[in-house]
């Protein structure tokens, strides 16, 4: 308060830093190597246009099929097309699909997951009986009714994933609102005279974030093998627009000529997969109170 | 305390609830069982009316209904509520919604629990505050501090920005007091307030809650199994046995001449401090009865010394034996 605007920002900085390094510390070698490899591939995803050597479209039919080389780093696809490039483009679509998903299948989790466990009866039933027959149904036929209805792109995608998403994580929220709703501060909240939606967001919500929380980290790696096997099967970005899972199925005829085109978006998925499932593991240890204590210590 | 809890007024003057022939149904409606079997109680304004009885007698449950606070799969029908001199068309949860926290107010058991703890004191305040009294925030606020000062609790400013966990349960038992106060209402429904506090934080307690009441006049169903807590706050007594009132006094009375035999066997279950520490406590032979298959007749007469083959025939009905003291058994004046 007393401190002049001028001299405010640095005491500011030097009081950050300190707690930022003590606060990377603190962090299991899980949450270390899933997070940073998620930031990194972030990133690449948000400066594809920066960083990448070449368009992602640009065609070059005299070099197709090349293996790595000073020109091309990890070589270029059946087009001539540069595939370092095309694999950062194609980054966009999955991670955006994939969490735009995922996000959609929390917030939709949350809007019936949380009256049917804090009222139960009639109103559980019913949604209990729909996110039953959504899970009845195979998600990759979900998918394609939901392609058939909307047709394809990257939001027929979003909404095939989320939707697929939908029970698991409005089960979770039914569970905690469930035992949420009969706890005693909630009787008491209803006795000073609180309505049922202020009960809810304010009373059973914030139980409700921690899982939420480990259930996104562990539903993002499965939304993007969903977001690449919908693109591997055409359903998603239209060409030429670049995606993991389309330049798999685009080099899978070329197999016998070059590896790269299928091996190198592969990679990729399977390396970002690693490290959100590793986040996945490492946010569970930290949030979820019955997961063994043992692993916790170092 | 009873000095404080005199009532300013004089008895019969203003209700602040009364309710008659509550019914607290477990399962459906037909075909379920009864745990609370036709409750009538009224509280006077200033007026402090103990509700006691050994576990599962259906006092808390009669508390609870009260406020349309029963638990799932439990159904509530009375005759008759009346809530601060406001006739109620029915005890559903809607028709008290708009009286809870405002009319009637709860004090739980455990205060460690009845708070939300990953709100600060100050943010359940606000919301109480802000949503019963339509006050701003600043208003709000300041009327938390002041409500803080009341029930005694020294740094307010600083109480309202910790959590439930950094404080003691006689702290927060006096929060939970100065909230449930917050809308002055014209009844206070205390359930067990000071079961989870020791012997002398329940003493300060309880002071508080008849100075507050002295204050602002509102009626108390103290709802305990605590003979000796009753003795010293109630200025009536009903007791409870099996989801019914049994025997209704002034509070003396009932302690100088109980006259139904439960009570009696009750009351003898309580230790003297001045008896040798080599007296084997009494207690009441058999075990409370199964609701869900209730003897005909008297609900106590399996257990009861003064059982008779007539009450076994019909459920006896309170009647009275002295001014203000009414008794359910057929047995009593014979």
């Amino acid at each position: 308060m007393t401190a002049s605007p001028v001299t405010a920002a640095p005491v500011a900085v030097r009081a950050t830093l300190p707690r930022v390094r003590a606060g990377v510390r603190r962090l299991s070698w899980r949450e270390l190597v899933g997070g940073g490899g998620l930031v990194a591939f972030v990133l690449a995803a948000v400066l594809a246009g920066v960083v990448s050597p070449w368009s992602p479209d640009a065609l070059a039919i005299g070099s197709r099929l090349q293996g790595p080389s000073t020109a091309h780093l990890l070589g270029t696809d059946q087009l001539g097309r540069d595939l370092l490039s095309r694999i950062l483009y194609g980054l966009r679509p999955s991670l955006e699909s994939g969490f735009a998903a995922i996000a959609l299948a929390a917030v939709v989790g949350v809007l019936l997951g949380l009256p049917s466990g804090y009222f139960g009866s009639v109103i559980d039933s019913i949604v209990t009986r729909i996110l039953d027959l959504l899970v009845a149904w195979p998600a990759v036929f979900l998918a394609l009714a939901v392609v058939l209805l909307l047709g394809t792109g990257e939001l027929q995608v979003i909404i095939a994933i989320g939707l697929a998403e939908v029970p698991v994580f409005s089960r979770l929220v039914r569970s905690i609102a469930l035992l949420a709703a009969r706890s005693d501060h909630v009787v008491a909240a209803k006795a000073a005279g609180a309505s049922a939606p202020r009960i809810m967001v304010r009373h059973v919500l914030p139980f409700v974030v921690a899982p939420l929380v480990v259930q996104f980290a562990i539903a993002a790696p499965q939304a993007l093998v969903a977001e690449a096997s919908l693109n591997y099967l055409g359903l998603g970005t239209h060409p030429p627009a670049p995606s993991l899972g389309a330049m798999v199925s685009e080099g899978q005829a070329f197999l016998a000529y070059a590896a790269g085109p299928i091996v190198f978006p592969i990679a990729v998925i399977v390396v970002l997969v690693v490290c959100l499932t590793l986040l996945a593991d490492g946010l569970q240890d930290r949030l979820d109170p019955h997961r063994g204590a043992e692993r916790r210590r170092p | 305390m009873r000095a404080v809890t005199e009532p300013a007024t004089p008895v019969g003057a203003a209700t602040a609830l009364a309710v008659e022939r509550l019914r607290v149904t477990l399962g459906p409606r037909t075909g379920g069982h009864d745990l609370v079997r036709g409750v009538s109680l009224t509280v006077h304004r200033h007026r402090t009316v103990a509700l006691v009885g050994e576990s599962g007698s259906g006092k808390t449950l009669t508390g609870l209904a009260l406020l349309g606070l029963t638990p799932p799969g439990t159904s509530v029908a009375a005759g008759r509520l009346q809530i601060g001199g406001e006739e109620l068309a029915s005890c559903s949860d809607a028709d008290l919604a708009r009286f809870r926290g405002r009319r009637i107010a709860m004090v739980f058991q455990n205060p460690m629990v009845a708070m939300n703890p990953v709100l600060t004191i100050g943010q359940q305040f606000l919301q109480v505050l802000r949503h019963n009294l339509a006050l701003s925030r600043p208003a709000a606020r300041a009327r938390a501090r002041d409500l803080l000062g009341a029930v005694g609790v020294a740094d307010a400013p600083r109480r309202l920005d910790q959590y439930p966990f950094e404080m003691s349960g006689g702290m927060l038992q006096r929060i939970m007091l100065a909230l449930a106060l917050s809308a002055e209402p014209d009844v206070l429904v205390a359930d067990e307030p000071t079961t989870a506090l020791d012997t002398t934080l329940q003493a300060q307690v309880m002071a508080l809650l008849a100075e507050r009441q002295a204050q602002l006049g509102m009626g108390v169903l103290l709802v305990s199994h605590d003979l000796g807590l009753v003795a010293g706050m109630a200025d009536e007594v009903d007791v409870m046995y099996a989801g019914r009132i049994v025997e209704r006094a002034p509070t003396a009375d009932l302690f100088s001449a109980p006259a139904h035999p439960y009570t009696q066997a009750l009351l003898r279950t309580v230790r003297d401090i001045a008896s040798p520490t080599t007296t084997v406590l009494s207690a009441i032979p058999g075990a409370p009865p199964q609701l869900a298959t209730l003897p005909a007749g008297c609900s106590f007469a399996p257990r009861c010394p003064l059982a008779a083959p007539e009450c076994t025939v019909a459920l006896p009905e309170l009647r009275a034996v002295a001014a203000g003291h009414e008794v359910a058994c057929v047995r009593v004046g014979q």
